[in-house]
C-alpha cells in the first residue's frame, strides 16, 4: 500500500500546483526551472524526446500569451527531466545486469 | 552540478561495477559470443550476419526474393563512380587509405591513437575529404551510404578484426560502447541490449528483433522502408527514438563508441553487407 | 502529511471502484492498442489484437490472471519495480500514462 500512496501523491501534486491560476511571471519561472533539468539531462546523456517536445510546447504558448498552458507544460517538462536524470543515475550502476554472462 | 552526479554514482557502485571497470574485450566476446550460440543452438556462427532471418521462415523467403535483384545494386554503382572519382586536386579516397581502401572495411571502427577516438569508416572518408579541401558528408545516408556501401562490397566474405589494441583511451573507447549499449534510456526504458539481446528473435509487433551478435555486418544497407540506403549510424538514431531518446549527433563520441564496441562483438564473422531489408 | 496521502488515496479509488462504463472500455481499447500510447500488443498477444508481439505473456482471462485491481495498476504503473529486469515500460513512472488512462486499460483487460 505505501508504494502506492507515494505514487498517488506524487502523481497528484504537480496536478494540483499547475491547475493554480498561471500568470504570466509565473509560467516564465517554471519555465526557467525547467531549462537547467534539461540541460543536465542532456548532459548525462539521457533527454527524453517528450521532455524536448514539452519545453518547446510551454515556449510556443508562452508567446502566445496562454499562460494555463505554457505552465503546466513547462511543469511537465521539468518532471520528465528530472525523471530522465533519475533513470540516467540508476543505470550508472544498473547496466552492468544487462550484460549477458 | 555534473561533478556532483559523478561524485554520487562512485559512491553508489556496487563491487562488481568497479570490477567491471577494468575492460577485457577478450573475455568479453567470448561470454557475448557464447551467450547466443548457447541460447540458440541451431544458428551456426557466421548465419548471425543475417540478422532476423534465422528467425522466421516467411521473412526469410521474403528476403530472398528480395536479394535477388539486391535494391542495393544503383548504391554500389554510384559508390563505385564516386569512390574512383579524382578529387579537385587530382588525388581521390585510394591515396587516404591503406590498400587503397579495398578490402578494408571489416577492419572499422578502428581506434587512432593520434587523436585518441575511435574512427567510424564514414569519418575516414569524410576526414579524408577534409584533407583535400573538399566539405564533410552527411553520415547517414546519401552519397555517403553509397561510398560506404561500395567499399564495404569489396570485404564481402572478409572477417571481422576490430581488436581493441591495449591502450588506455582505446579500451575506455571501447568501456564506454559497452555501457551505452546495456544502459535503459528513453521515457520507455530500454537498453540496445533489451531489444536485441534478452528480447533477440522475439516478436515486437511484426518484426523480429535481430541479435546483436552479427548486427553491424550487413551495413550499410537498403531498407525499403527508408526507400533509400542507410548507414549504421542512420540506424541507431532510429533505435533511440523508438524508446522515446534524443539521438546522439552522428560523428559524437557516444555513437563512434557504440560501432566499436557493438563491431568488436561481431569479430570473426564475415562481412556481409551491403545489406537489404524488406 | 499521512492524512493528505489518505485522503488522496480516497480521491483516486472511486475511480476504480466505480463499475467501467462502455467509454472506459473503448477508451482503454484505444490505449491499449495505440503504439503511442499503452502499446501493449506490441509485446503482448490478446483477443483483437493486430499483429501482436510476444515478448510478454499473452493476455487471456485477465480477471482471473490478476483479480486483484491494484496490482494490475502496480504492473502498468511500474512493473520494474516487481522486476528490475523486465521489458514492459514502467507506463505511470514515467509519466507515459496518466491514472485515468491506466484505469482505463485495466477496464478494457478485463474484458478479455
Ligand atoms: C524497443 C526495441 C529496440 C531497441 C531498444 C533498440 N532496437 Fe534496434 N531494432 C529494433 C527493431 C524492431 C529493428 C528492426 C528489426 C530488426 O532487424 O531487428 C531494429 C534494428 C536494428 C539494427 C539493424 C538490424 C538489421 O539486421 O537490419 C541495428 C544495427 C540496431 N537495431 C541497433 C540498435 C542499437 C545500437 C540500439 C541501442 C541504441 C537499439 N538497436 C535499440 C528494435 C529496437
Ligand atoms: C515492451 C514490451 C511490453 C509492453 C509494451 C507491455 N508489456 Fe506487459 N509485460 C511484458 C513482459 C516481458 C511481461 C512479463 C513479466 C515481466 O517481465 O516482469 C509483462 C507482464 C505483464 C502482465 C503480467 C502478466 C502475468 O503473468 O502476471 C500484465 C497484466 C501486463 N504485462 C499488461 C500490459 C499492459 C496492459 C500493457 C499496455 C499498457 C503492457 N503490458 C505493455 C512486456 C510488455
Amino acid at each position: 500500500m505505501k508504494p502506492i500512496v507515494a505514487i498517488l501523491i506524487a502523481l497528484a501534486l504537480p496536478a494540483a500546483a499547475s491547475a493554480a491560476g498561471a500568470t504570466k511571471a509565473s509560467a516564465a519561472r517554471e519555465i526557467a526551472l525547467a531549462k537547467p533539468k534539461l540541460r543536465v539531462a542532456a548532459s548525462m546523456n539521457d533527454q527524453w524526446t517528450p521532455t524536448v517536445a514539452a519545453l518547446k510546447q510551454a515556449e510556443t504558448a508562452e508567446r502566445k500569451g496562454d499562460f494555463a498552458t505554457a505552465q503546466a507544460k513547462a511543469m511537465r517538462a521539468r518532471k520528465l527531466a528530472e525523471l530522465s536524470i533519475a533513470q540516467a543515475m540508476q543505470q550508472k550502476k544498473l547496466w552492468v545486469n544487462e550484460v549477458p554472462r | 552540478m555534473k561533478f556532483a552526479y559523478l561524485a554520487l554514482a562512485l559512491l553508489v557502485m556496487t563491487p562488481g561495477a568497479l570490477a567491471s571497470n577494468k575492460p577485457d574485450p577478450a573475455s568479453d566476446l567470448k561470454a557475448f559470443q557464447g551467450y547466443f550460440l548457447k541460447r540458440f543452438p541451431k544458428i551456426p556462427l557466421a548465419a548471425y550476419v543475417n540478422g532476423p532471418y534465422d528467425f522466421s521462415k516467411s521473412e526469410r523467403a521474403q528476403w530472398k526474393q528480395i536479394m535477388e535483384f539486391p535494391p542495393y545494386q544503383f548504391a554500389l554503382d554510384h559508390g563505385r563512380k564516386l569512390f574512383e572519382a579524382k578529387f579537385p586536386n587530382g588525388k581521390s579516397y585510394a591515396a587516404c587509405f591503406p590498400h587503397g581502401g579495398i578490402g578494408i572495411a571489416q577492419n572499422y571502427p578502428m581506434f587512432d591513437p593520434k587523436t585518441g577516438r575511435v574512427v567510424t569508416l564514414g569519418i575516414a572518408v569524410n576526414r579524408c575529404r577534409v584533407a583535400n579541401g573538399l566539405g564533410k558528408l552527411k553520415l547517414t545516408t546519401g552519397p555517403m551510404a553509397d561510398i560506404l556501401a561500395y567499399m564495404t562490397d569489396t570485404s564481402r566474405g572478409k572477417t571481422i578484426d576490430v581488436t581493441v589494441p591495449d591502450n588506455p583511451k582505446a579500451l575506455a573507447a571501447y568501456q564506454a560502447g559497452k555501457q551505452y549499449f546495456y544502459s535503459r534510456r528513453g521515457q520507455l526504458n530500454f537498453s540496445c541490449a533489451s531489444c536485441h539481446v534478452q528480447a533477440a528473435g522475439m516478436h515486437l509487433r511484426g518484426n523480429v528483433l535481430a541479435p546483436a551478435l552479427g548486427i553491424t555486418a550487413s551495413f550499410p544497407l537498403y531498407r525499403s522502408k527508408w526507400g533509400n540506403m542507410g548507414t549504421l549510424v542512420r540506424r541507431f538514431i532510429g533505435c533511440n527514438k523508438k524508446v522515446r531518446s534524443v539521438p546522439d549527433k552522428p560523428d559524437s563520441a557516444a555513437y563512434r563508441d557504440l560501432a566499436y564496441f557493438l563491431t568488436s562483438m561481431s569479430d570473426g564473422l564475415p562481412i556481409a553487407g551491403p545489406g537489404a531489408r524488406p | 502529511m499521512k492524512s493528505l496521502a489518505i485522503a488522496l488515496v480516497l480521491g483516486f479509488l472511486p475511480v476504480a471502484a466505480l463499475a467501467a462504463t462502455k467509454a472506459d472500455i473503448e477508451a482503454g481499447r484505444k490505449i491499449a492498442t495505440t503504439t503511442s500510447l499503452g502499446n501493449c500488443d506490441a509485446c503482448h498477444m490478446f483477443a483483437g489484437a493486430d499483429e501482436a508481439g510476444n515478448i510478454g505473456p499473452e493476455l487471456k482471462d485477465v480477471k482471473t490472471m490478476i483479480p486483484d485491481r491494484k496490482i494490475f495498476y502496480a504492473i502498468i504503473y511500474d512493473e520494474p519495480a516487481r522486476n528490475p529486469r523486465t521489458l514492459m515500460p514502467p507506463f505511470g513512472r514515467n509519466a507515459i500514462l496518466t491514472p485515468k488512462q491506466i484505469n482505463d486499460v485495466i477496464d478494457f483487460m478485463y474484458t478479455k
